[in-house]
Formats: structure tokens, C-alpha cells, sequence
């Protein structure tokens, strides 16, 4: 742990996600103004004492939603990651453990995938299942899973033959067992940097779905259709669209440092 | 060369099955293209005629084997959006996203080699640690804000460079890049962030190879060292990523093109979906799996030619 | 290290050198005057029987002519008929054509193009018909080369405004890659995605139309704020855009705006529970504050509807409709009571998702209904999806979506005959529909009388929620004049003009 405290990156970046961890716990409990109540006579005022960051085009409360914003986010991202996690690792571990034509199928299938831009696969797998929150994820986390897949693949691959693996194997454990009891701990730190830096192009992925029109379904405050909203009112009320591009930016940024800093510090060890 | 003929054995393979999953998708996905193309005031008669005109009156899979069958003789068929040969289509919106590429890259590498070479010299210092974090603060600004906070300070209130459209090299080569610095400088901030890390790493370990205190022994001076020979074993990461930068932007910046309204292979993606244009789709998945070919090609090329003992490999 | 600055430095200064050569190059004497103007979409076809989006007949009327026109207001002028003959049964129309007519390519209009023109359309020709319109025309003869006779199998007072339909040369078959027509101004060139550019056609034969401005190109642009940067860095000298665009514009520009005879509606699916019960429908006209979403969503600049038809039609409008519904939770509240959802329900509003306006108005509207504990869900989905699903096959609950106007009425209000193909609302009242069909053969002042009829009709029954005619807002230079508005869109190059 000392390691972590010492290394820059992963403190700033712990920094900051804990920052928006205790916005997501307090927005639980506590929101200034109803995210959702609109009025006419409010229309895009600047930040004052009864709404701190201001409103929207239709006289909402920006605190409000950012807050309720950084739950979808967040929910967003944890599912991405923990899906496109177990499915990745899963077939990642499969792939470098066992080799072979298992190996070949499966990293054929993955090559296919990143041959496409993330991007196309996203607009396809919308315009099939439509928008919304749980089509977002979906189409996020299969964006994610090939990242799991090379990541945890070379890890297997570099540890299928070291000696505690040979060693479990000459007493009889199962496959299952080896991959997941055995070797899976010693990939632990490699994945959890996976996890950060996917959770990051989550957020990001998000805001560029929602960009498009695409993503979150209206009226739940996404971050990223808040911006595309503001985006339109940049010449009226410049303050409304650096607000959600700020706290997109930390998020991202809070993950990105926190990947990067345990990457750099297993690369030390 | 079996190398290359087998990845393209593979490529193929890939190929035909995205192929297949896009025709499959097609069939589900609800939306007639001729009334996607007409809208609301679709006259019965006139979408018959056009349905016609368009051979969508044809079963889907007659046409897609026509398709297939086109290919092989180089022909990519007809958009029924736009009503135009696909392969021109594909190649005028390649102008586009080619250049804004070229241009990408030549900023991405003026902006990260300096800086990364810059770093990897002053590891220690404190004000490194800022430029590092700034360049992590442009890594993770959405692409499209940065495109708006630049067209809004460049374009709009400095009046300095165009805010949108695209103006062929042929017709005047200095409005090609003035049309393309803003949407090119959004790009390359982010990527240059992330080569600027590569640099800075692979520089940093190839100063602590013997062959650098061997130099230094014979008494060469530190520039001499630094670009004679540091820096030129560094570059192999550098390829890799603008290998990548490029593949990545010539699959379509879908965003970035929509912000600067350019007629490149995004704006095509995105039309070709909505629109339900299948042959234009299969066109362009078809030229995105070509140039993750050619990009993996080009970057092995120039690996060679920067590290010779990778040919002997 | 020092080269590299070296470099950089030069870089640097190209760069700089490049920026302040600056863009708008200014307009010399010999340099042709050329018109940069905005557009929202891709043309749908270049073929003018082939196209019926807006936008593109929005551009294209500066290329292509009819029989017939029409003026500001929407009355029908001469257009390549000097003047015709309508039959006492209304059967039979003859069209005296001018005789100094050429098309773009050089060729003389005769009476053979129009001949020509109406078969193919018709299908006479033994094709398969183009338009349905004119299904009704059973003869076209030309007795001389400049008159052409209709004859129709029955009366229609609504046929004089279709032959305002392009006529176009005979034997000319590249009309979808380079079109050619009669009008003031000749096609260029089109690049998808990005430009269509037109000239100035030098022998038009209307000294009055004929343009002050050499030429025009016109950006496609889909994107709200790009046309917004297009017109503050200088790129454009008009652009279209929504309502509350205008106010963000800063700088020398004058902002025409109008209401462009469009219906934005909240359309409610007549046959599906709980909408077919004339309650609810009449519940959710009371609880949706119309004023509330023009503030919101337009800034103000639309205009409130309170039935299918915007007052820009200021003849057939029928004023006395006014408020019909005017706002009042508590008698919507009563009414739902009365049809027994007293304890609120559960709907969904399908929304195209490429339309803001619509997005916007949607979250609007689901803030309303909470009044009268309805829970309305969002669904976006996507344009092709939306024609198919909810304008084809009609399964949806409700769905917002704005109707373009029409020239004609019965355009705009046969929409809700029972049985009409394209009456998404699936609204069905034997009333409307006769008074609908009569209208075509009944003298102006009783069709008049019969569409206000219709309109009421319309209301009462709350056949749907109409919102508003956003207004069309057009921003140019302030040195550009001449903008014009139709009551359908028509951007009137020709008037265009520097000062």
C-alpha cells in the first residue's frame, strides 16, 4: 500500500474519484432542488445562492441534476466494467490458459470486434435495440470486453507454466480451480487498472453517445446529454456547458490517474 | 510475406462475417429506406416509383448476393440514400478524413515528441509534474468539448480560421489546412497526450542502456547522444500509437466531424444507419477492415526501416 | 534541441501566417456575388418528381416551375401558364403557355414537355404513375404548341395549386444527377454531405424575377450551433436555424422570423386505450399548458394551435377555436375521474430522437401530466424506426412530431379522414370525413366555411394535443436583403440582394 501512497498519479487520481464517491453518496440522501421541477421564469439564470450552479434551458436546477448525473454515471460505468469484466477475464482466461484452437476462436472473434470502430458497433447495437439506459450499458460493456480479454489472456498465458501452477496441477486441482483459485489473485492489481481506465472510457463513451442524441433517454440528467443540451446555449449562458464538461473531465480523469498509477506501480515491482 | 497473406487470410474471415452480422442486422431493424428518403410527405405512387428506381422492390437477399457478387468484380453498387455510386462516395469522404488524418498526426507528433523528450530530461523537476498533469487534463476533456471550446474561441469570436466545411487541397492547399486545423488540433490534443507518456517512458529507458554510457564514455556531447541515437531508438512506440491515432481516425470521428460539418466517413456511418443504406454500410465496413490492414502494413514498414533488425526477424 | 525549437518556431510562425490572412476574402469588383446559405438536410433526391421533403422543394423552387406559382400569401399566380380556362363542371383545365420559355440546357419549353410532364406523372404514358395526385387526369392534348388541355374524371377544387409540379424537358433523363428546369436559377453542382451550388440563369424570361445575386451555394448543415459559428466567424450570409438560436446570434445580423404553417402536435393514438375514450384526450388538452412549452422550448417564438391548422392560413383559419382548451388542471383532473383514472396512469411518448425540439417538448410535457398523476415515459427512437412504427403501422401510444405546411387545406386536414393511409392519430369521425370530401367540389366560399367546419370538428372531439407553429427563423447579414417568407417553405433566392 505504501507503494500506491508514494506514486503521484494514483493518489491525485484516488483523490478525485473520492470527491465524486462522496457527491454520489450525499446525492442519495440529498438533493438541493428536484432535479426535474421546471420553470419558465428560471431559464437559464447564472449561479446564485438558492440554485449554486445555476439553471437550464428549462429553469431546472443544474446542482441537482449534475448530482443526480454522477449516479447515472456512475451506475453506468460499474456495471460496464463489472460485465464487460466477468465476460472478458472469463473468456480471457480460457483463451491464454487453455491455448490452442480455443485460443484461436476466441481471439478471432475479438479481432473482429476491434477491427470496427466503437463508435459503428455502438450506432448498430442502438439503432437494433433502441435507446436508453440499459442498451447504453449493454453496448458499452460488449465495447469494453476485448480489453478484459487481452489483458487477462496474457496474464494466463505468463502464468499457466509458472511453478505453484504446475505444482496445483501435478496435485490434481481442477482447471476451474487453477484459473480462478490459483492464478486469477496474481492478476489482481493488472485488473483492477483495467477496470479504472474502462471505467473512464465509460463516462467518456457515454457523453459521445449522448452527444449524438443517442445514450440516456431524456428527462434522467445524463452528464453527457447535459452537455450536448448546454452545448446548444454556449453563446447565451457559457458557464452551463463548462459545468458538466468539468465534472466529465474529473471523473474521467480521477479513474484515468487511479489506472494509471497502479500500472505504474506494478511495473516497478 | 506468408505472414501478411495469413493475416489477410484472417482479415477475410473477419470480413465476411461482419458482412453477414450488418446484412442480418438489416433484417431486423424496422425502416423502409425509401421513406427514411422521402419522410412524411411521401406520395404513395412517387415511393413505388422510387422503391423501383432504387431495385429495393427485389427481396433483401437476391440483393445481397448481387452485392457479394458486384464485389468481386469491383464494383461496390449504389447508395439509396444518396444515389450515387458507393466507391465515389467512399472516396470523396476519404479526401476528407484522410487529410484531417495527415494533419492529425503531424500535430500529434510536433506537439508529443518535444514534449515527451522534454520530459523524459527533466523527470525531476517540479514543474514537469504540472505539464504532465495538464497533459493528462487534455486526455480526458471530451473530444467534441475541446472542438467546441476551439471553434468558439478560434472561429467565432477571433474570426482567425473557418468554423466548418472542408476545402479540397486541389482547390487551394492553404484553405485544406485552415479548414482542418481546428477539427485536426481537437484530435491530436488527446492523442498527443498519450504519446507524450510512450515518449517520455521509452526515452527514459533507452538513457539507461549501456550503449548511452558508452557514448557519453567516448566523450560525445549530451544533444549528440540525446538525437543521434536516444531518440531514434524511441521512435518504435510512437509508431505504434500513430498506427493506432490513424486507424482510429480514419474509421470516422463521427463527433468531431459533426461539430466542423465534414463530409468524411463518419458523417457517412451515421447516414448510412439511419438511413438504412445497406450497400453503403457494407461499403464502408468493408474499406474500415482495408485500412486496419493497411495501417498494421504501414506501421510494420516504417518499424523495419527505423529498426533494422526487425527485418531479419 | 535548439533545431527542434527551430522547427517548432517556424511551424509556429506558418501558422500564424496562415491564420491572419484571415478568412473572409473580400468581395471584389469582377468577383461574382454569391449568396452562402444554410439548409437543415440532405436533398432527398435532385429529381424534383422524385423528392417531398421541404427542405430540399425549399431550394429546388428556385429551379423548377409549374403551370402555376404561388405568391407571399399562398395565392396562385402565373407561373409558365400565362393564364387558363377552368371548365363551368371543373372538368377541363387549358393552360396557354408563354412562348419565350427555356430550359437550363438551352431548349425551348413547348407544350410537348408538358404533355410530357403530366403523362409521366399521371402514368397515361402506360408507366407506373409517379405521383397519386393526378390520378384523376384522364386526357392531356396539346392542341398547338403553346396549350395544353387537362381533362379530369372529376371535380377538384383543389387541382389548380398541384400543377404548380415541376415541368421538366422531354427525353431528358439525367434529371437525379444534373437536373435541369426553368427557373432563376440553374443547378451546379451537388456534394453530398457538404454543398449544393446554383447560378444565376442568365436568359430567364422574367426580367422581374430575375436574381441580383450571381449565384448561391447552400451548406448542408445539420448541426444547430455549427450554423450558429458558420454565420459569427463569416462563413455564412444566411442562415436557418430554431427559435432560441436567434438569441444567442451576437453581431451585425438582422433575424427575420415567421410562422411557417407547420403543426407541432402531441398526437394521441385514437384507437388504443386509454386514449380512445374522449375524456382523456380532452383531460390532457386542459392539463397541457401550450404557452409553457413556446417559452421553454421556442423562447417564445411559435405561435399556439388549437386545432390542426396554423392561422399563417389566415383564410380557411377558424379564429373562434381560440383557447378552446385553455389550461385548467382542475377540470382535467375531473375529467380523468370521470373515465376512471382517477388514480393517474402509465404511458409512454414515442419521440424521434434526431428532432431536439421534439426531445425538448417531450420533457416538457412528462413535467404536465405529473399534474394529473399521469407517468409518461420517454422512448426515443430513431427517425426510419419512427416512419415505420408509428407512422406505417401506427403502434405507438403517443409520439410528438411537427406536420409541414401545406398550400391547400384539404392537404393539411384529410390527414384525419377515417381510412386515410397516413392517419397515424387513427382518428375516425363520419362528420369530418363528409364534410372533407364534399369540400373538393363546393364553391370557395362554402370550402371556406367547410374546412373552419373541420376544424372544429377537429377540436372538439381533441382528436390530438396541437402545440404550436414554431416559427421559421432566419438570421442573415445585416447587408443582405430582400428575404421573403412563404407559407410553405421556400427559400426565394431571386429576391436576395447586397446592398
Amino acid at each position: 500500500m505504501k507503494k500506491y501512497v508514494s506514486d503521484i498519479s494514483f493518489c491525485v487520481g484516488l483523490a478525485l474519484v473520492s470527491i465524486m464517491l462522496l457527491v454520489l453518496c450525499v446525492s442519495f440522501f440529498w438533493l438541493p432542488c428536484d432535479p426535474e421541477a421546471m420553470s419558465g421564469l428560471l431559464k437559464l439564470k447564472p449561479p446564485s445562492p438558492e440554485h449554486w450552479l445555476g439553471t437550464d434551458q428549462f429553469g431546472r436546477d443544474i446542482a441537482s441534476r449534475i448530482m443526480k448525473g454522477i449516479q447515472i454515471s456512475f451506475l453506468i460505468g460499474a456495471i460496464v466494467v463489472a460485465a464487460g469484466g466477468v465476460i472478458g477475464v472469463l473468456l480471457g482466461a480460457c483463451s491464454g490458459y487453455f491455448g490452442g484452437w480455443v485460443d484461436s476462436v476466441i481471439m478471432k472473434v475479438i479481432d473482429a470486434q476491434m477491427a470496427f470502430p466503437g463508435v459503428l458497433l455502438a450506432l448498430m447495437l442502438i439503432a437494433v435495440f433502441g435507446n436508453g439506459i440499459g442498451n447504453t450499458i449493454l453496448a458499452l460493456s460488449i465495447m469494453s470486453i476485448p480489453r478484459f480479454v487481452r489483458i487477462s489472456r496474457s496474464g494466463f498465458l505468463r502464468l499457466r507454466e509458472a511453478d505453484f501452477v504446475r505444482a496445483e496441477k501435478v496435485r490434481g486441482a481442477s482447471a476451474p480451480r487453477i484459473m480462478f483459485i490459483h492464478i486469477l489473485p496474481n492478476l489482481m492489481s493488472e485488473l483492477a487498472a483495467t477496470a479504472s481506465l474502462t471505467f473512464a472510457s465509460a463516462v467518456m463513451s457515454e457523453a459521445g453517445l449522448s452527444y449524438l442524441g443517442l445514450g440516456i433517454t431524456p428527462p434522467d440528467p445524463s452528464l453527457g446529454r447535459m452537455l450536448s443540451e448546454a452545448q446548444g446555449t454556449i453563446l447565451r449562458a457559457p458557464w452551463y456547458v463548462l459545468i458538466p464538461a468539468g465534472v466529465i473531465t474529473v471523473l474521467v480523469m480521477g479513474f484515468n490517474l487511479l489506472g494509471d498509477g497502479i500500472q505504474q506501480v506494478n511495473e516497478r515491482r | 510475406m506468408i505472414f501478411y497473406l495469413k493475416k489477410a487470410a484472417g482479415l477475410l474471415v473477419t470480413l465476411i462475417l461482419v458482412s453477414v452480422i450488418t446484412f442480418g442486422v438489416f433484417q431486423i431493424l424496422p425502416g423502409n429506406p425509401v421513406y427514411i428518403i422521402l419522410g412524411v410527405d411521401a406520395d404513395p405512387a412517387q415511393a413505388a416509383a422510387l422503391e423501383k428506381a432504387l431495385g429495393l422492390d427485389r427481396p433483401m437477399a437476391e440483393r445481397y448476393l448481387d452485392w457479394i457478387a458486384g464485389l468481386f468484380r469491383g464494383d461496390l453498387g449504389m447508395s439509396y440514400r444518396y444515389q450515387q455510386p458507393v466507391s465515389e462516395l467512399l472516396s470523396s469522404a476519404l479526401e476528407v478524413t484522410g487529410s484531417l488524418a495527415v494533419v492529425t498526426l503531424v500535430l500529434t507528433v510536433l506537439i508529443g515528441v518535444p514534449v515527451g523528450i522534454w520530459l523524459a530530461g527533466h523527470s525531476h523537476k517540479k514543474y514537469s509534474v504540472i505539464v504532465s498533469m495538464l497533459s493528462q487534463v487534455s486526455l480526458s476533456v471530451p473530444g467534441f468539448c475541446m472542438a467546441v471550446f476551439l471553434s468558439s474561441v478560434f472561429a467565432v469570436s477571433l474570426r482567425w480560421l473557418p468554423s466548418m466545411g472542408f476545402v479540397s487541397w486541389s482547390d487551394s492547399p492553404v484553405e485544406w489546412l485552415r479548414s482542418l486545423l481546428l477539427p485536426s488540433l481537437s484530435l491530436a490534443l488527446g492523442s498527443s497526450s498519450v504519446l507524450i507518456r510512450y515518449v517520455k517512458v521509452s526515452v527514459t529507458n533507452q538513457q539507461k542502456q549501456d550503449y548511452v554510457r558508452t557514448a557519453y564514455s567516448k566523450g560525445l556531447k549530451k544533444t549528440r547522444v540525446m538525437y543521434g541515437h536516444v531518440v531514434r531508438n524511441s521512435l518504435i512506440p510512437v509508431i505504434t500509437i500513430l498506427g493506432m491515432t490513424a486507424a482510429d481516425i480514419l474509421g470516422g470521428s463521427i463527433i468531431i466531424e459533426n461539430v466542423f460539418s465534414m463530409p468524411g466517413i463518419g458523417r457517412l456511418i451515421s447516414v448510412s444507419i439511419t438511413s438504412r443504406d445497406l450497400p453503403l454500410l457494407q461499403g464502408l465496413t468493408l474499406y474500415l477492415a482495408v485500412i486496419v490492414v493497411v495501417c498494421n502494413f504501414v506501421v510494420d514498414l516504417i518499424y523495419s526501416v527505423v529498426d533494422p533488425r526487425i527485418r531479419l526477424k | 534541441m535548439k533545431r527542434q525549437i527551430g522547427i517548432i518556431t517556424a511551424m509556429t510562425l506558418a501558422m500564424t501566417g496562415m491564420m491572419t490572412i484571415s478568412a473572409p476574402a473580400l468581395a471584389e469588383e469582377e468577383e461574382p456575388v454569391i449568396v452562402r446559405a444554410s439548409i437543415g438536410a440532405e436533398p432527398d433526391n435532385l429529381n424534383p418528381w422524385m423528392s417531398a421533403a421541404t427542405d430540399t422543394e425549399a431550394i429546388f423552387l428556385n429551379v423548377f416551375e409549374g403551370l402555376v406559382r404561388f405568391d407571399e400569401t399562398g395565392a396562385v399566380i402565373p407561373g409558365l401558364a400565362e393564364e387558363w380556362e377552368i371548365s363551368d363542371d371543373g372538368l377541363t383545365y387549358t393552360f396557354h403557355l408563354r412562348d419565350d420559355v427555356t430550359f437550363h440546357n438551352g431548349e425551348q419549353l413547348t407544350a410537348e414537355d408538358v404533355v410530357y410532364s403530366y403523362e409521366t406523372l399521371s402514368g397515361l404514358n402506360g408507366e407506373d404513375p409517379i405521383s397519386s395526385k393526378f390520378a384523376t387526369i384522364t386526357a392531356i392534348e396539346a392542341p398547338d404548341d403553346f396549350t395544353v388541355i387537362l381533362t379530369l374524371s372529376e371535380a377538384n377544387s383543389a387541382f389548380l395549386q398541384l400543377t404548380r409540379v415541376a415541368v421538366l424537358p422531354e427525353g431528358y433523363e439525367e434529371q437525379s444527377t444534373a437536373p435541369v428546369g426553368t427557373g432563376p436559377f440553374a443547378f451546379v453542382e451537388y456534394v453530398p454531405g457538404q454543398k449544393m451550388v446554383l447560378e444565376k440563369y442568365e436568359d430567364y424570361y422574367d426580367e422581374e424575377r430575375m436574381p441580383q445575386i450571381d449565384g448561391a451555394e447552400i451548406y448542408i448543415m445539420t448541426d444547430e450551433s455549427a450554423v450558429v459559428n458558420a454565420l459569427q466567424s463569416g462563413q455564412l450570409d444566411l442562415g436557418t436555424v430554431y427559435a432560441d438560436t436567434a438569441d444567442y446570434v451576437i453581431g451585425d445580423f438582422e433575424v427575420y422570423s415567421s410562422p411557417q404553417n407547420m403543426v407541432q402536435l402531441f398526437a394521441l393514438n385514437n384507437s388504443v386505450e386509454p386514449f380512445d375514450d374522449v375524456r382523456v384526450r380532452q383531460a390532457f388538452n386542459y392539463v397541457i399548458d401550450k404557452q409553457q412549452i413556446i417559452d421553454l422550448v421556442f423562447s417564445g417564438y411559435a405561435t399556439e394551435l388549437y386545432s390542426n391548422f396554423s392561422p399563417v392560413m389566415a383564410v380557411y383559419y377558424n379564429d373562434e377555436l381560440t383557447d378552446y382548451y385553455a389550461t385548467d388542471v382542475e377540470k382535467a383532473k375531473e375529467l380523468m375521474k370521470e373515465a376512471g383514472y382517477e388514480d393517474g396512469l402509465e404511458i409512454t411518448i414515442t419521440v424521434p430522437s434526431n428532432y431536439q425540439k421534439h426531445v425538448d417538448t417531450a420533457q416538457v410535457i412528462v413535467e404536465q401530466l405529473k399534474q394529473i398523476n399521469v407517468d409518461a415515459e420517454i422512448e426515443l427512437i430513431e427517425w426510419g424506426t419512427w416512419l415505420e412504427d408509428v407512422y406505417t403501422s401506427f403502434d405507438y401510444q403517443t409520439t410528438i412530431v411537427g406536420l409541414t405546411g401545406k398550400l391547400d387545406p384539404n392537404d393539411i386536414l384529410a390527414r384525419y379522414t377515417t381510412g386515410f393511409k397516413r392517419n397515424f392519430m387513427e382518428y375516425s369521425n363520419e362528420n369530418f370525413d363528409k364534410l372533407i370530401s364534399d369540400a373538393l367540389t363546393a364553391s370557395e366560399e362554402e370550402r371556406v366555411e367547410m374546412y373552419k367546419e373541420c376544424q372544429k370538428i377537429l377540436t372538439e372531439d381533441a382528436a390530438a394535443v396541437w402545440i404550436s407553429d414554431p416559427n421559421q427563423i432566419v438570421i442573415t447579414r445585416s447587408d443582405l436583403k430582400g428575404y421573403t417568407f412563404y407559407p410553405v417553405g421556400f427559400m426565394d433566392l431571386s429576391k436576395l440582394y447586397f446592398e
